[in-house]
């Protein structure tokens, strides 16, 4: 088993283009569970349709990449919480240039 | 017709992620339509430039104005809205591109079309207007068989959907319109003032077709970008929807059956409400947006929405303020440039600063994504550049249409010439997104 926080480590080297914000402090990781050397991913987009959802899915799993111990990764897209912009970390925000 | 637009019952479903990219159609699709669009872009701002005199004219149908409007309507406007369309059907609609391959070849077809029509304009050969037209009637039934085979795979409907649903009825009423034109210019056959059926069909298109499409993308893109929360697009959303077929309509009927200000000045007051409306559902989303910086896009946008306001007050002023007909003429310009260069050409350049490095950047940096540093959209080009070709455009906008209206010839060329500059500037760097 691979500690959550390095694999949340490692999925911040995946960003919305659009924003300049990673994944983690975007709030869009809903979860993450590890079985025997298979991770699922389980995250959001910040809108249905959002146009960027193919490269942050295969950047998931790239990102993820680094690590031997992990043999598969499978990336679930849920709608379910929706996203809210409240959900993003304090750093996200701060990034961002955030309307409290 | 167009039915009233109702919220999906249900949230859109989770899928399979190889599913959801599958959707995008192939970058060349979009991509040459808007790299010959932003190009017309800058030959629309040249052409009226070198015929600035015309604007001064007492006549409408005279070459120089019918290849400046053309160049822009068809070129500029719809190559472009008809590219965007193609990238976002799939990916907002959720559904894949009937067919990559028509839409290619649709391309040529429209192209021919367009540079035809110009050409016959500018040097006459009527044989050229009968093939020209064929060609553009042609590409946009293409485009309208495409969609009409994509859209029924669609399962949840968006707002956007609906207005662009009502866009692509709209745009095959347009040409019909166009193509009753063009055989009532030859024929004579019809019982209405030919300079009536101009203005209804004018109107048609840019309300119809162009303000449709525009508004419906906004309500995707903008609450998207700004990352706008909490906002409800069916609230204002709906409404306005059902407000411009009632607009669109009454104006397209009135003006072709050459109705006088006791009936279009309050068709034009609607206009000025509906305007307003949508003008205040934008506001909402800019106030309750969580990004704090006012990007490139939106200035286009604000930009954008405030012209719609002012055409229609515009437009509404024109038939309550008194004035004699060659006054009345340019004042007529005048209200077409606010319409079109502001509400419809700031709103389209500020949607491709985001469109197009969106999509160079998913085929180019989206495969290196997770495994090195990539750039960000914004870093595609060079924003100073882009923000000085905003500021000179936006300068034109605000010179062009009073010198327009006041007859003055150095301040419509110092107009035009600031908009070729922003024009040349914005055409530039998304053609050097491609090249990034």
């Amino acid at each position: 088993m691979i500690p959550e926080t390095l694999i949340r480590e490692a999925l911040k080297n995946v960003y919305d283009p659009e924003l300049g914000v990673n994944i983690v402090d975007l709030g869009l990781v809903y979860d993450i569970r590890q079985d025997d050397g298979r991770v699922q991913i389980e995250m959001t987009l910040t809108t249905p349709g959002c146009p960027l959802h193919e490269s942050m899915f295969e950047g998931t799993k790239a990102a993820l990449s680094m690590f031997k111990e992990i043999e598969d990764v499978d990336v679930r897209l849920v709608w379910e919480p929706p996203w809210t912009p409240d959900m993003m970390t304090k750093e996200g925000r701060e990034q961002l240039g955030f309307y409290e | 017709m167009v039915t009233t637009p109702t919220p999906p019952a249900t949230p859109p479903v989770a899928g399979p992620i190889g599913l959801a990219g599958a959707r995008s159609p192939a970058l060349d699709v979009p991509l040459r339509y808007m790299l010959a669009g932003v190009t017309f872009f800058v030959a629309a701002y040249a052409a009226a430039e070198l015929f600035a005199p015309a604007f001064l004219s007492s006549a409408f149908l005279i070459p120089a104005l019918l290849i400046v409007t053309h160049l822009a309507a068809l070129g500029w406007f719809t190559m472009v809205a008809m590219g965007a369309l193609f990238q976002l059907v799939p990916v907002v609609l959720e559904v894949p591109l009937f067919s990559e391959r028509l839409a290619k070849l649709q391309f040529y077809v429209y192209l021919a079309g367009v540079l035809g029509l110009i050409f016959e304009m500018g040097w006459g050969s009527p044989g050229l207007l009968a093939a020209s037209a064929g060609c553009l009637v042609v590409a946009v039934g293409l485009f309208l068989y495409n969609m009409s085979r994509t859209l029924p795979a669609v399962r949840h409907w968006p707002i956007t959907g609906w207005y662009i649903q009502a866009a692509l009825v709209y745009l095959g009423l347009l040409v019909l319109a166009g193509f009753t034109l063009a055989l009532n210019l030859q024929f004579r056959f019809l019982p209405v003032g030919q300079l009536a059926f101009i203005r209804a069909h004018a109107h048609l298109g840019a309300l119809g077709w162009l303000s449709m499409l525009l508004m419906g993308v906004s309500y995707k893109l903008t609450p998207m970008f700004a990352l706008t929360h909490p906002f409800d697009e069916w609230r204002l959303g709906r409404p306005i929807f059902v407000l411009m077929q009632l607009l669109i309509v009454a104006l397209f009927v009135s003006l072709l059956a050459g109705a006088g200000a006791a009936i279009l000045a309050p068709i034009g007051l609607f206009a000025v409400a509906v305007a307003g409306l949508f003008a205040c559902d934008y506001a909402t989303m800019v106030r309750r947006r969580r990004r704090r910086p006012i990007d490139l896009t939106m200035k286009h946008n604000m930009v954008s929405v405030g012209s719609l306001v002012a055409a229609a007050l515009l437009g509404t002023a024109l038939l309550l303020v008194p004035a004699g007909p060659e006054t009345h003429n340019r004042l007529i310009l005048a209200y077409a440039y606010v319409g079109l260069g502001g509400w419809v050409g700031f709103a389209i350049v500020g949607q491709l600063y985001k469109i197009l490095p969106f999509l160079v950047w998913t085929q180019r940096f989206g495969p290196k994504m997770g495994r090195e540093r990539v750039p960000l959209l914004r870093d595609m080009y060079p924003l100073r550049l882009a923000e000085l070709g905003f500021w000179l455009l936006f300068a034109a906008l605000l010179l062009t249409p009073p010198s327009i209206a006041f007859g003055w010839l150095i301040g419509i060329r110092a107009g035009f010439g600031l908009g070729l500059a922003g024009a040349a500037i914005a055409s530039f760097n998304l053609w050097r997104v491609v090249f990034r």
